[in-house]
């Protein structure tokens, strides 16, 4: 039980972290490329969301089952983190490149121009703009990763519960008073990520 | 091309898709000369401007500085932007919000590995040098529009680049702050013997600040010369009407002599005047006088008309006299206010361009 709290919250804020770290990554690497490849890659990162979780979760598992040097990760948190940010890539995409459309294209212009490669001016400048779309990015993930149950169902062994499959397996063997205690944890944890997203500079309104 | 000239662009020819923007624009820039891109928008000069710092991808021709190729179709050569070593002021000027005026200066020195204790000493030389040095410490969004300004154009120098690439560099500027300016940055411009193009759609900014001035249109080099000369000696109708306050009136080509030419003028005046068309006797033409060429006259002679003055209006420095002449209003400065009614006008000879 303590267990299936930890790894949410593991899941949650360094999985969060992870995954819009990722995201950041194949958001600056398309980022305001025209080609043809860039225009593949948007509409690629759709695809995970365009089966239900479940047997997106499904084609993770057989992943981790058939792919030789996966195997041994296949009953840890790492492969419950990819499933879930694979089936959360469209979202995280979006939010990562409408914060990335917010940055004038002349001040990454200026930085090509005073001599920086892409690669500097995505560190330099396009980056630490988009700090604050950034920490709203992860905040959304968070919430998601923190209560999202269903991608890893098939993924889920002992050792590598979370908080929601434990809720759904708890109500089915109607130990109810347990599941409202674990909601009401899951909520708190949730709260906290929205205080610490707060605290970091994120607005919700103006 | 002579070992004088610093930027060399030859044939140059650009699309956006099937839209071409630049369709073959060849020119020169001299080392410690000001050549301004002067045109109505959507005429090419800031592709122009853009595509010779790299942020746009031509098709053909080529561009070359200080006699090395940056860009040339035929060969294959095209050095990214950031290895060109140009400077560029953005019309917005484009600093970065998150790095204070010092910070920005200093990015460049940064990126080129300049020990500190250098980037601190160069970063204050170039801020004292355009009267910022207490500034250094603020962030862009805590100054002026001209602070911000001038710390552009600091960043664009801090690394001695060899030619300055300005993109409408006053238009963010009030009216009256862009005429101090302009002052300001062509004196800095020829005091610092900097070699600059400068991209403007106003034609009294590019007569004041550039030494030449290259006027497009439709993605081609309509005229080149210096500003006396665009003014003074258009050689095509576009270029006399971008380039002054004119008069313009439509008729017919009455009679040639030599160089001059009679229109006669479809608001009733005949009047001699410069020919610069080919068009012969009975033939579409147009006159076009400078507002400032025109005059009030007491009676009547060569090229005069006696016209009903409807209204004179005061400018402050002048007065702008406004007359009706069949459909056409025609306007002429002068000193003094004049009540309305029939006046004599003389459109000089010598100043009236028949295209």
């Amino acid at each position: 039980m303590i267990r299936s709290i930890i790894n949410s919250i593991l899941i949650g804020t360094l999985g969060g972290a992870l995954a819009v770290g990722c995201y950041l990554a194949v958001g600056l690497a398309t980022h305001r490329q025209n080609d043809g490849l860039s225009r593949l890659v948007d509409y690629i990162v759709l695809t995970p969301r365009a089966v239900p979780g479940l047997m997106a979760g499904l084609a993770v598992f057989w992943v981790f089952l058939f792919v030789p040097f996966l195997a041994p990760a296949r009953s840890t948190l790492f492969s419950v983190w990819f499933a879930y940010a694979v089936v959360w890539l469209a979202y995280g995409m979006r939010l990562i490149q409408s914060a990335l459309m917010q940055v004038g294209p002349e001040l990454e212009e200026a930085g090509r121009l005073v001599g920086a490669s892409r690669a500097r001016v995505s560190r330099d400048i396009t980056v630490p703009l988009i700090r604050n779309g950034l920490l709203g990015a992860w905040l959304l993930v968070f919430m998601i990763f923190e209560r999202e149950y269903s991608t890893g169902v098939y993924l889920l062994s002992p050792g590598t519960e979370v908080i929601g499959a434990q809720i759904v397996s708890l109500w089915a063997s109607g130990a109810v008073d347990v599941v409202a205690a674990l909601s009401l944890i899951n909520m708190a944890l949730v709260g906290i990520g929205l205080a610490v997203a707060l605290r970091f500079g994120v607005k919700l309104h103006d | 091309m002579t070992d004088k000239t610093i930027l060399s662009v030859d044939n140059l020819a650009l699309s956006y898709g099937s839209n071409p923007i630049l369709k073959g624009v060849s020119m020169q820039l001299r080392r410690g000369e000001v050549v301004s891109l002067l045109g109505p928008s959507g005429s090419g000069k800031t592709t122009l401007l853009r595509a010779v710092a790299g942020l746009e991808q031509p098709h053909h021709g080529s561009v070359s500085i200080a006699g090395r190729a940056i860009y040339d179709a035929a060969a294959g050569i095209d050095i990214p932007a950031e290895k060109r070593d140009l400077g560029l002021v953005f019309q917005s000027y484009a600093l970065w919000p998150h790095k204070t005026v010092f910070d920005n200066v200093a990015y460049p020195l940064k990126l080129r590995k300049v020990g500190q204790n250098e980037i601190t000493q160069r970063v204050h030389a170039a801020l004292k040098n355009l009267g910022l040095d207490h500034l250094a410490e603020r962030y862009p969004h805590q100054l002026s529009g001209g602070q911000q300004q001038r710390v552009s154009i600091a960043r664009a120098l801090v690394y001695n680049p060899p030619v300055i690439l300005l993109d409408e560099p006053l238009s963010n500027l009030d009216a009256k702050m862009r005429e101090e300016a302009r002052a300001w940055l062509r004196n800095l411009i020829v005091e610092m013997q900097l070699s600059a193009l400068v991209v403007t759609h106003d034609q009294s900014e590019a007569m004041a600040m550039s030494d030449r001035i290259l006027l497009l249109n439709g993605g081609v080099i309509e005229q080149q010369g210096t500003p006396t000369e665009m003014y003074g000696q258009p050689q095509t109708y576009f270029v006399a009407d971008f380039m002054g306050s004119n008069n313009i009136m439509n008729g017919r080509i009455g009679d040639i002599k030599g160089g001059e030419a009679r229109i006669d003028l479809d608001n009733g005046i005949s009047v001699w005047g410069l020919r610069r068309t080919n068009a012969a006797i009975g033939h579409e033409a147009k006159a076009v006088i400078r507002v400032e060429q025109a005059r009030l006259a007491d009676a009547g002679g060569h090229n005069r008309a006696e016209l009903d003055l409807a209204t004179s209006m005061f400018l402050g420095d002048r007065y702008e006299y406004v007359f009706h002449a069949g459909p056409d209003l025609l306007r002429a400065w002068g000193k003094g206010h004049e009540a309305p009614g029939r006046r004599w006008l003389e459109l000089p000879a010598d100043a009236v361009w028949i295209f």
